[in-house]
């Protein structure tokens, strides 16, 4: 144990010192206050966030009430339109036209509103370029509908004096129950679980190819000469896994806490960069953070072993490059299992893959953020995780007792085999 | 007294290739061995089993008579072949870190590694990171890391590789002293110049087995004084005797005559004055083990 705890102590003081993770524990933080600065400064009744659009109506009599109704309710749709132009019984080269200024920029879209469209024969078209005008499909369908509607009234003889009351429709807003009756919004849910699953990708990937480097480096500096004929190699190997992991714990610690401050003095922040903003919220549930550091650490162990026995293998740079693509493929492939989660969280296919060992790190973090599975499909995914980390570590220990000691040309998956059955 | 490495019928197998067969060896405590032996004879991978980084096949291995174990280990200090120190971390750290992997108390190992430090005139250099240090430098370091927790049996493959005349007189002295104190010494090296100055026995391997061993002077005694050194200035043809002269080989105004056995030394001298050579030097010697080396390893390759 004391031996283990003084490669541990050595990897930890060496590393943390590296300007590299002092440059990537600030850079994190700095940037999302960067993000956030930006984001107030963008959302705020800026008019570079004005979406201008025209609107042609071919069989004429609607453009003017579809205006009107966007106008109208723009504030209850949060957005900030402008409707540019409204044109009656275009030609065809205004069609052209309006595609062409659309495509220059000058407009963020425009609607097309068709001859048949009164008798219920050709659809409304809505041509949009920029992602802020395809925001407003929403709320131009509905006023459309709405025009469309109150122009059939006045054909049909009725008075549609009042009615644009009566069809004034019903916003409904979603909103997501959490298992613990809190209430917040899908979106800074799905926010929620794209960065945390971003996050643990990251240092899924940048953690294990840091084992492996350090791996990579005692055998290239033949320190591990010395080193073995001092402690067993398994020894080495658990030693300094877990002190690359408490690295990046400590890495996950600071930037916690520094963004839990910055979440909290946001609006404050928000103020600093425009007054009168409000800051956009990001809702990080305790349960969330404290599940994210488990599924860390499972994923973390199964990696990083995978990652030291590549590294064992390997002498030069090159060969590195090749012996960690299947692994980081790996990671790279829960992480675009995300849509299949994401789609819907609780399908066979979800839970299914959000066990399966390798994949459940990421993947179950997703869904807890999410929506919280049931507890027993949390605890099989990380007992399933923790049997496969004591496999792949003894079976990563193997590779790494012959390999450390091995030069020279990489090893076919046959010699592989035999250092298996060596130690 | 136990042997310090006692070996005894030790294969080692990389797949079908044998690189040591049935070795069996004793090393005396307190006592400088020379392993020798031509490339790939063996040597490295023998020293890497005794330090218990490579398994042997078949046969044991015992240090200071206990089987080999974490106990023994840490009763080994072990210079490798290949040289190398953590890059990035500073000299006196990666001393500390490596004496207390070792089982030396942490402030122990500290005060030691000054200690060393100052003795092989590297003081100046505890805080330098090692990749700052020249090879030469870096090699002592390393030295000093193989002695900072005062083993009783002390392994260097090939000390002195790299080093300059100054440092290479150094190492040898704290080398001496350290036997002096009871530490036994393994050495492994190709320069015979240093086996002879050193060594009290030694070992000569060839393609994995041993093919001579014992006390060293016991071994050059039985190989006979027909060794003579005549240094000169003149002619050399007094060296032609017919049927006395089995080698001559040329130093400058060296020659060194083997003579074949039984063959009096006193005619060459007698050819000489007859000549008129004017010799400074006439002496009659061991056989160098360099001579001795290439014999029996020429032999062993027949």
């Amino acid at each position: 144990m004391r031996k283990i705890w003084l490669v541990f102590k050595r990897e930890y003081v060496t590393r943390v010192r590296t300007k590299a993770f002092i440059f990537g524990t600030i850079a994190l933080p700095l940037l999302s206050l960067i993000i956030l600065a930006i984001s107030v400064f963008l959302s705020g009744g800026n008019s570079g966030t004005t979406v201008r659009i025209a609107i042609l109506d071919e069989g004429g009599g609607l453009a003017g009430a579809v205006k009107k109704m966007l106008i109208e309710n723009s504030a209850q749709d949060k957005t900030d339109v402008q409707v540019v132009e409204t044109i009656e019984q275009p030609s065809p080269e205004e069609d052209d036209r309006f595609r062409s200024q659309t495509g220059a920029g000058h407009l963020d879209g425009y609607l097309l509103l068709p001859k048949g469209l009164t008798a219920g024969k050709a659809p409304a078209q809505f041509y949009a370029k920029s992602f802020r005008a395809m925001i407003l499909l929403g709320p131009v369908q509905r006023a459309v509908s709405v025009a469309l509607i109150t122009h059939r009234l006045k054909e049909e003889g009725k008075q549609a004096g009042n009615m644009q009351n009566v069809f004034r429709l019903a916003h409904v807003q979603l909103i997501n129950l959490a298992a613990d009756g809190e209430q917040d919004s899908n979106e800074d849910r799905f926010t929620t679980a794209i960065i945390a699953g971003m996050l643990l990708y990251m240092t899924l990937v940048i953690y294990g190819m840091s084992t492996m480097r350090s791996v990579m480096e005692e055998k290239s500096t033949r320190i591990v000469e010395i080193l073995v004929s001092s402690i067993k190699p398994f020894h080495l190997l658990t030693g300094k896994i877990v002190s690359v992991g408490a690295v990046a714990l400590t890495q996950y610690m600071i930037w916690a806490v520094t963004i839990g401050v910055l979440v909290g003095y946001s609006s404050y922040i928000a103020h600093l960069v425009r007054p009168g903003a409000s800051a956009p919220s990001l809702h990080l549930p305790p349960a969330l953070l404290i599940y994210l550091v488990i599924f860390f650490l499972a994923g973390y162990f199964i990696y990083a072993s995978l990652y030291a026995a590549a590294g064992a293998i390997v002498s030069t740079d090159e060969e590195a490059h090749q012996a960690q693509l299947p692994l980081t493929l790996l990671i790279v492939g829960s992480f675009l299992l995300f849509n299949v989660v994401l789609n819907d969280p609780n399908s066979t296919l979800s839970v299914v893959l959000s066990i399966t060992p390798f994949l459940s790190p990421i993947l179950m973090t997703l869904r807890v953020a999410i929506a919280p599975p049931p507890f027993w499909q949390i605890a099989l995914a990380l007992a399933l995780s923790i049997l496969t980390t004591i496999w792949v570590i003894r079976f990563s220990a193997k590779i790494y007792r012959v390999g450390i000691l091995m030069y020279g040309k990489r090893p076919s998956l046959r010699e592989l085999r035999r250092w298996l059955r060596y130690s | 007294m136990a042997d310090a490495v006692f070996i005894e019928q030790v294969t080692k197998r990389f797949d079908s290739f044998a690189a040591v067969s049935h070795l069996s060896l004793g090393i005396k405590q307190q006592a400088v061995f020379g392993l020798l032996g031509p490339n790939g004879a063996g040597k490295t991978t023998t020293l890497r089993m005794i330090v218990r980084i490579l398994m042997p096949d078949e046969g044991t291995i015992q240090v200071l008579g206990q089987p080999l174990g974490e106990r023994a280990q840490d009763l080994i200090g072990y210079l490798p072949e290949e040289r190398g120190l953590y890059r990035r971390m500073r000299v006196h750290e990666v001393l500390v870190f490596l004496a207390a992997l070792k089982g030396v108390d942490e402030g122990e190992a500290a005060r030691r590694a000054s200690m060393w430090l100052e003795r092989l005139g590297l003081a100046d250099r505890a805080e330098n990171e090692v990749n700052d240090l020249s090879r030469g430098m870096q090699q002592k370091v390393q030295f000093i890391a193989a002695i900072l927790h005062r083993p009783a049996l002390l392994i260097l493959d090939e000390p002195f590789t790299g080093l300059d005349p100054v440092n290479t007189a150094l190492i040898k002295e704290v080398m001496l002293e350290l036997r002096d104190e009871g530490t036994t010494i393994i050495l492994s090296t190709h320069l015979m110049e240093q086996v002879e100055q050193m060594c009290d026995s030694i070992c000569l391997m060839h393609k994995g087995r041993k093919i001579l061993d014992g006390d060293l002077k016991a071994i050059k005694k039985s190989y006979g004084n027909n060794t003579v050194r005549i240094e000169f200035s003149g002619d050399r043809d007094f060296l032609d005797i017919p049927g006395l002269i089995e080698t001559t080989k040329f130093y400058g105004d060296v020659a060194e005559v083997k003579l074949h056995s039984g063959g009096d030394s006193q005619q060459l001298l007698k050819a000489a004055v007859e000549r008129g050579v004017q010799i400074r030097r006439f002496e009659l010697m061991e056989p160098p083990l360099n001579d001795i080396f290439i014999e029996k390893v020429s032999a062993g390759n027949a």
